[in-house]
């Protein structure tokens, strides 16, 4: 081996060894070993005793687990009123000594005895005990990572003035969640995906409340990484309770609540709802083919859950968009939905799904007059391969032959709904040729198993239309896009959160709620038409493929229940009575949007009513 | 073929992937990645040029490029080996999914940034 060969040798030799070594040693660096959780019966007596400690009533004993209990560093007890922290006591390690202290503390403050006496619920303050599990030195000597050194609602920073022993302050996930940095650093370029979250400016908070700036913080002081878990956390990472129907149509019928609850007199939607201070958030982003959509949910539960509220409030929202959005295109018996002077083909198929949901609780004219003048554009949209096309130029009055996501799937859906209510041959017709393009033709390439689009839609129309036609080619796509899914679902303990049934590639990002609910969606039907087939025919060539299937969806499933608001993390809402029922975009979003409680609505409605419950 | 002509098709090679790579598939803009990637683009495709046309120093400029590949890509997946061990410390495992993407980012890195160059600095050993 010449010199050359010898040089490369030797380099690729170090290299290997520096790489192999220096992950063990950032590793180690990064992990942070952590001390146990208490108990639950430690749990209840902390929030009993604070609660007693505050109304100045004598303390119940703890009992002898919680007197043993000791952090892996120091307590923190808050007491929040109307989302805001109002009160803060930072204690040692020792759990009881924690409490009892910060009881004292706590009661000496009249303002918080009176706030005790307040007789609406959302009026009294409420109580967090954060404990320290463990710490480990903030790594950010590796570029790009800054974003993602604390684990969102796990991990806290504490800064440390001087080099040893000086003053010490930290923001605990619940301060960090308070202020909504978790998740938002990084904004993607794919809708609703940020994640990471801002080290510069939590440490600018830190040297702020130490009286210093950040440059003499990074000098002179220490920045911490710290392990900080809430007892009594939300969600919760309990086993969960084996399912029920009751339970499903319980969380449905409160989404429906919730929705109605924020929906103003016009039909509007509140589009995004603001549980930390109550107030819908400000936005011109106001999207009709949502608004659509939560009608859908609205109507199916006006007539799955007997909900005339429900029936009434769909009918409003559709008002609002005859009032506001709903004209001609390109004939007087083609109607379409507006939005921002532009057609909205996407609005136009959710709008029509209204509809056609809305009359299988009952009849009425307006309604019907503005599902048939839909339908009549939707089918006039529709290409001779069956493609949709998604746009529409009022000016020339001609369709536009452009495709957007989601868009053709809600349509073969619309469509399919439609026909059960009107029956009327033309829209069976063009649902069958649509949903033939999108899971044969529209789906065909090199790699075209191995990937998948948002198929939702497209699979709920496939589970609809088996009633009516041979769906033999699109159940087996959907099939083939179900087990897909089912490689991308959370296992319990696969991220740091109770994450079980979301889905997502990898630990890093707060999985997002409203994935698993649309996957629920689509899923469901699917269960029925292969539960109802139980053949070879599609791929199905035993029960495995059912059960596999039948857990994907109850794990999601059980996700959506974790997660919806019932009650949430009220300790960080203004009014927790508002915001009941509603469903964040992650676990750490604070904001909840309509379509977020649609999708979920649906899918727990879907599962209620096509699922297989052993517990009953 | 000689192993001078095959050096030359690879790095001719590599040129096109990483200039299609960089400037058709990603999606986004980033300096580094455009400016590092393109650089050892360019210098994968003199190298290819100047053993094409039989040039006296092209050897030693294809030794040159191999190392600068080597470097470049030895670089690049310990900078990904230590994010991810820097990830796994702090998240936990890293699932599944997450397991899949990375080993296919090695994947798509390994072979041709460290792999191929090391064999490009085997076979030009004896040339003069």
């Amino acid at each position: 081996m010449n010199g050359v060969n010898a040089s490369a040798a030797r380099y690729l030799l170090a290299w290997s060894v520096f790489t192999l070594l220096g992950c063990l040693a950032v590793h180690a660096r990064a992990s942070i070993s952590r001390v146990p959780m208490p108990d639950e019966a430690s749990t209840r007596w902390a929030y009993e005793a604070l609660a007693q400690a505050a109304q100045h009533l004598p303390l119940t004993a703890a009992p002898p687990r919680a007197e043993h209990y000791r952090a892996g560093g120091a307590i923190f007890v808050s007491v929040y009123v109307h989302g805001q922290r109002v009160a803060r006591h930072v204690a040692g390690a020792t759990l009881t000594k924690a409490v009892r202290e910060a009881g004292v503390a706590f009661a000496r403050q009249p303002l918080l005895a009176l706030a005790f006496s307040a007789r609406k619920p959302a009026d009294r303050p409420r109580f967090r005990i954060e404990l320290t599990r463990g710490d480990a030195a903030l790594v950010d000597a590796l570029p790009w990572l800054r974003a993602l050194l604390l684990v969102p609602l796990r991990d806290g920073l504490c800064a440390t003035q001087g080099t040893d022993g000086g003053r010490s302050v930290c923001l605990t996930p619940d301060d960090i969640w308070g202020l909504g940095l978790y998740d938002r650093a990084v904004v993607a370029p794919i809708p609703d995906l940020t994640f990471g979250t801002d080290l510069a400016l939590l440490e600018q908070r830190l040297a702020d409340d130490l009286g210093t700036t950040r440059a003499e913080l990074h000098q002179n002081g220490r920045v911490r990484r710290v392990r900080i878990e809430a007892m009594a956390p939300w969600p919760t990472e309990t086993p969960r309770p084996a399912l029920t129907r009751e339970q499903l149509e319980t969380a449905a019928r409160d989404g429906a609540k919730f929705v109605l609850r924020h929906q103003a007199r016009s039909g509007r939607y509140t589009y995004v709802y603001d549980a930390q201070h109550d107030r819908a958030l400000a936005g011109d982003d106001y999207s009709l083919p949502r608004h659509g959509g939560t009608t859908y949910f609205l109507a199916q539960a006006a007539q799955r859950l007997a909900m005339p509220e429900a029936r009434a409030g769909a009918r409003r929202a559709l008002g609002y968009l005859r009032a506001s959005a709903i004209t001609t295109c390109g004939a007087p018996d083609r109607l379409c939905v507006l939005q921002d002077g532009e057609v909205e083909v996407g609005a136009s198929a959710l709008t029509a799904l209204a509809a056609a949901e809305l009359l299988q609780s009952g009849d009425d004219a307006d309604v019907s007059a503005l599902l048939s003048g839909l339908t009549a554009f939707l089918r006039a949209q529709q290409r001779p391969d069956g493609e949709l096309m998604h746009e529409y130029d009022r000016k020339r009055e001609r369709a536009v032959d452009v495709q957007h996501m989601y868009y053709s799937g809600e349509t073969a859906m619309a469509l399919l709904t439609a026909y059960e209510r009107t029956r009327d041959p033309r829209d069976l017709q063009a649902a069958r040729r649509l949903m033939a393009h999108l899971t044969g033709a529209g789906w065909s390439f090199f790699g075209s198993r191995y990937f998948y689009g948002e198929e939702h839609w497209t699979c709920q129309a496939v589970g609809k239309a088996a009633a009516y036609m041979d769906v033999s080619a699109a159940l087996a796509f959907c099939v083939r896009w179900a087990r897909w899914q089912s490689h991308l679902q959370y296992a319990a303990g696969d991220t740091p959160w109770p994450s079980e049934g979301a889905f997502g590639v990898g630990p890093v990002l707060l999985p997002r709620v409203t994935t698993a609910a649309s996957r629920v969606e689509a899923s469901v039907p699917l269960f029925r038409v292969l539960r109802a087939h139980q053949q070879s025919a599609h791929g199905v060539t035993d029960a495995s493929e059912l059960r596999e299937l039948r857990r994907v969806i109850e794990r999601s499933v059980g996700l959506l229940l974790r997660q919806r608001w019932a009650p949430g993390p009220t300790h960080l809402f203004r009014n927790p009575a508002r915001a009941y029922g509603g469903m964040p975009g992650t676990a750490a979003d604070l904001t909840s949007r309509t379509d977020m409680v649609q999708h979920a609505g649906s899918a727990l409605l879907a599962w209620a009513r096509d699922g297989v419950f052993d517990a009953q | 073929m000689t192993r001078l002509h095959l050096v030359a098709v690879l790095h001719l090679g590599l040129a096109l992937l990483l200039s299609c790579g960089i400037w058709l598939v990603l999606p986004a803009r980033y300096l580094l990645v455009d400016v590092v990637g393109t650089l050892v683009a360019l210098a994968a495709l003199a190298s290819a040029l100047s053993l094409s046309f039989s040039r006296t120093w092209a050897v030693q400029l294809a030794r040159a490029v191999a190392w600068l590949e080597l470097v470049t890509g030895t670089l690049c997946v310990s900078a990904l080996a230590l994010s991810a061990a820097q990830l796994a410390g702090s998240y936990g495992p890293v699932g599944a999914g997450g397991a899949a993407l990375m080993a296919a980012v090695a994947l798509l890195v390994l072979p041709y940034l460290v792999v191929l160059p090391a064999f490009q600095l085997f076979w030009l050993r004896d040339s003069p």
